[in-house]
């Protein structure tokens, strides 16, 4: 940590405040511009050009009573929960690579979570929309070997959904009631390298005095995952449901490549991001997507801050 | 010298040897000079055809222009469709655009008058590159089969693109299977040949076990065919409604037949439209509107489907990709005489008002906006179309016949005029309302009615969305030209004697005219649709 100096030490150093600078400036060009241009054009009936005109909270109100929007955050809702659960795998498999024995395996398992994400996020979206084709896809595919399929025809019978057919392929993505399901089970079985890199250094941070006084207490593995490998990794838990919140959220990109910008079959997969691009981008009305961000802006800063504030880390 | 100080250094030669290769070459680039000594300039193109033979046959005009004009670079950028729109935006108000920028995505009327040159001019004057052609001393605009009108802009009086190509949509039948699965290997010519066919593809599947579509459908390919034959049952309607001869179909139009209670989506031109789209549907694969452009292709070129529709621009992708050979033909529509589809239409469609298409613009930004006038006339010139449609397999936009592959999408001139499909009741809500609302046509559990249901709810309130958005849009445009209205006016009232000004200005005036009616129509239409 840095030493603390006096207001007047540091007016004297000014000099030093140039190295900050560029950087300073890039934030400021590159964040805030954008953000406050938002805020600006949000007051706007604006559709991307020079020409513009004042409406004051028009655009506010228009957000209030637009039932796609709200209605997606229905969609968020659910993804958001999902991705919750989707945390444990990660760490899970975080446990495991740390409690091998051999640091050579170790490092062995780091690299081979590594190596996927040399492939790009975009390559990855289109291999899974390959497993959702209908006809020619893995899933379809592997359903029907296994036979899973006419279990899932006769699931669905009973319940009355109506979306999985007898002789029909199932379209993940093309039937309303399956769009929700296929997008949490997209990315299966869920363990993100990154993730899973954020909870192994958590782990390694734990003294191998506290494993050693777990033992000699006969503590059992699951017990030493509950007691003191979990509260020990609280804070990187909380650093990932942050980032995870935040990205589901303003995130549209998977439901983009995966179901277009109207969401897909009965617009079932639009989320907050996907029709503030759509409005922007589709129907030219770029003030509105201006102010529907800012609603999103609203809306992840009260979720961080419930996060902060209620997710507790024990020190 | 250790080890690691050594690295350092290695690492920073390498790093500046980089850096000065890369300067040496930008350098090269900016300050070359032809072999007369005269700086070399560079013009840019940029466009999103990357469609196979395109960029070949760019590059083979550019190598022509550069043959005569030494001094000249033709440089193009290609770049992919859909982030071309937000490319071209970035670029242009950046004021980094090519010279030369294909116009029609993220180009709305606002930026092609603050960003592009009005290339009206040019089209009244001869094409100097088609001297000792049929084509010599002819206006450039008189030398596209469609009189330029695709690159006028009514609502700014100007031209501001010039086309090179046009396309139509046709069916693309894998001729190998064709022959095996019907015997004769004929492309079908009726609308009830065309649904035979398929029904022996399931023939062919049971025999022989094997999984073969009918039709390799997309969210892209599948409304291609779904909503030619839906206008074809709405011909007659149009035709009464708006007599003798309807417009081009708009939202204005359609939402006035609809105000007037002239058409509905209770109409039974609606239903039989709705109920032929389930019957091609049918005969994709399930789920269809869940793929894209790319995933309909695969299917058709692998050989796991008989036929695609698509336009004349995916005919060199397909023949370069296809390891079979291609039969094309167009979308046979039904007749009068069609038992269960015939009410309702008039016939075949007629193509010949096709407009030319891959409009290249002049940007304002460009360095040498003389040079890339001249290529624009080059690129235009008959011989340079018959090279372009001899390499890309693409039609030309001037009065040649088109030649070799591009002679199977010769526009077709008899004929009927087209009835409107859903998508012309509106824009981007109305096309939200039927790619959310089409799962119902196909799902077992749906069906038409069911989707006429939507129609009926979710339709008035899109088109209305559509319209107020288009009105804005319309009334910003409407504005802008008032400057250039009084200063028609001024000039006509202080140079009397000048014939020519006197007409632009009744021209401009009618134009306006037109453009004030026709927001007073759709403003009218909104309060009488006020929900």
């Amino acid at each position: 940590m840095a030493l603390p100096i006096s207001n007047k030490k540091a007016l004297l150093e000014w000099k030093l405040y140039l190295f900050i600078l560029p950087s300073l400036l890039l934030v400021l060009t590159f964040a805030y511009y954008p953000a406050i241009s938002a805020i600006y054009h949000s007051f706007f009936r604006w559709s991307g050009g020079d020409a513009k005109e004042f409406i004051g909270l028009e655009n506010f109100r228009m957000a209030l009573s637009d039932g796609v929007f709200w209605s997606s955050f229905v969609t968020i809702g659910i993804l958001v929960i999902a991705n919750l659960f989707k945390m444990i795998p990660p760490i899970l498999t975080a446990v495991l690579i740390h409690r091998l024995k051999s640091d050579v395996s170790q490092y062995w398992y780091r690299v081979l979570l590594v190596l996927p994400m040399i492939v790009p996020s975009l390559v990855t979206l289109f291999i899974w929309k390959f497993f959702f084709d209908p006809n020619f896809g893995i899933l379809n595919n592997v359903l029907n070997i296994t036979g899973i399929k006419t279990l899932l025809v006769h699931i669905d019978k009973f319940f009355h959904w109506g979306v999985i057919h007898e002789g029909v392929p199932i379209a993940w993505l093309g039937e309303p009631g399956l769009i929700i399901p296929s997008l949490i089970i997209w990315g299966f079985p869920w363990i993100g390298a990154v993730g899973v890199l954020i909870f192994l250094a958590g782990l390694q941070s734990i003294g191998t005095e506290v494993y050693e006084a777990a033992e000699l207490d006969g503590v059992n593995s699951f017990q030493k995952f509950l007691y003191i490998e979990l509260p020990l990794i609280m804070t990187q838990v909380r650093l990932n449901m942050i980032l995870m919140m935040i990205g589901t959220l303003q995130g549209f990109g998977l439901q983009f490549l995966l179901l277009g910008e109207t969401g897909g079959a009965g617009g079932r997969g639009m989320v907050p991001g996907l029709w503030m691009f759509n409005r922007g981008f589709i129907a030219g009305e770029f003030g509105y997507a201006c102010a529907l961000g800012l609603f999103l802006f609203v809306f992840i800063l009260i979720l961080t801050w419930i996060n902060n504030r209620y997710v507790r880390v024990e020190k | 010298m250790t080890r690691e100080r050594l690295m350092n250094i290695v690492g920073l030669v390498l790093l500046l040897g980089c850096f000065v290769a890369s300067l040496g070459r930008i350098l090269m680039t900016r300050f070359s000079s032809g072999e007369d000594g005269k700086q070399i300039v560079t013009i840019r193109i940029a466009h999103w055809q990357l469609e196979g033979g395109i960029r070949a046959a760019f590059d083979a005009i550019a190598a022509e222009y550069m043959k005569i004009h030494p001094n000249v670079r033709v440089v193009q950028i290609p770049i992919p469709e859909r982030i071309y729109g937000n490319w071209a935006v970035t670029q242009l108000v950046g004021g980094t655009a090519p010279d030369i920028v294909a116009i029609g995505k993220g180009t709305n009327d606002e930026r092609l008058s603050r960003f592009f040159e009005p290339l009206t001019y040019m089209m009244e004057k001869p094409n100097p590159y088609n001297v000792g052609t049929p084509l010599e001393g002819v206006p450039l605009r008189s030398t596209f089969f469609d009189g330029g009108e695709g690159g006028y802009n009514p609502a700014l009086f100007e031209y501001f693109g010039i086309p090179i190509s046009a396309f139509t949509i046709r069916v693309y039948y894998n001729a190998d299977l064709l022959r095996k699965v019907t015997g004769s290997g004929q492309i079908p010519q009726t609308f009830e040949e065309f649904i035979g066919v398929f029904d022996k593809v399931r023939e062919y599947n049971k025999k022989t076990g094997d999984n073969l579509l009918p039709v390799a459908g997309s969210k892209y390919n599948g409304p291609m065919l779904m909503d030619r034959l839906f206008a074809s049952q709405t011909q007659k309607r149009m035709a009464e409604i708006f007599p003798p001869f309807y417009p081009n179909p708009t939202s204005v139009t359609m939402l006035r037949a609809i105000a007037n209670e002239d058409f509905s989506m209770d109409s039974p031109e609606v239903r039989s439209g709705v109920e032929l789209m389930l019957e091609i549907a049918k005969n994709m694969q399930p789920g269809f509107f869940q793929l894209l452009r790319d995933d309909a292709m695969f299917y058709f070129v692998q050989g796991r489907a008989l036929a695609i529709a698509s336009g004349s621009w995916d005919s060199t992708s397909i023949r370069q990709q296809a390891p079979f050979p291609l039969a094309i033909g167009p979308i046979p529509l039904p007749t009068q005489a069609t038992p269960r589809f015939g009410a309702n239409v008039l016939g075949q469609i007629s193509e010949a008002g096709t407009n030319a298409g891959v409009q290249l613009g002049l940007t304002r930004s460009s360095k040498h906006p003389e040079i890339a006038k001249d290529f624009l006339f080059f690129i235009a010139s008959e011989p340079m179309q018959k090279l372009w449609t001899e390499v890309s397999g693409w039609l030309p936009a001037v009065t040649v016949p088109p030649s070799g592959d591009a002679a199977a999408f010769t526009p077709i001139e008899d004929g009927y005029l087209a009835g409107v499909s859903l998508r012309h009741f509106g824009d981007a809500d109305m096309n939200r309302v039927l790619d959310s609302n089409f799962y119902i046509l196909t799902s077992p559990d749906g069906g038409v009615d069911a989707f006429i249901d939507v129609l009926r709810k979710d339709v008035p309130d899109a088109m209305r969305a559509d319209l107020v958005r288009a009105n804005r849009n319309h009334l910003v445009n409407t504005r802008r030209t008032d400057t250039l209205l009084g200063a028609a006016a001024w000039l006509s009232l202080t140079n009397t004697g000048d014939q020519d000004l006197a007409t632009k200005f009744d021209l401009i005036i009618q134009s306006s005219s037109a453009n004030d009616r026709s927001y007073n129509q759709s403003s009218d239409l909104l309060k009488k649709l006020k929900p």
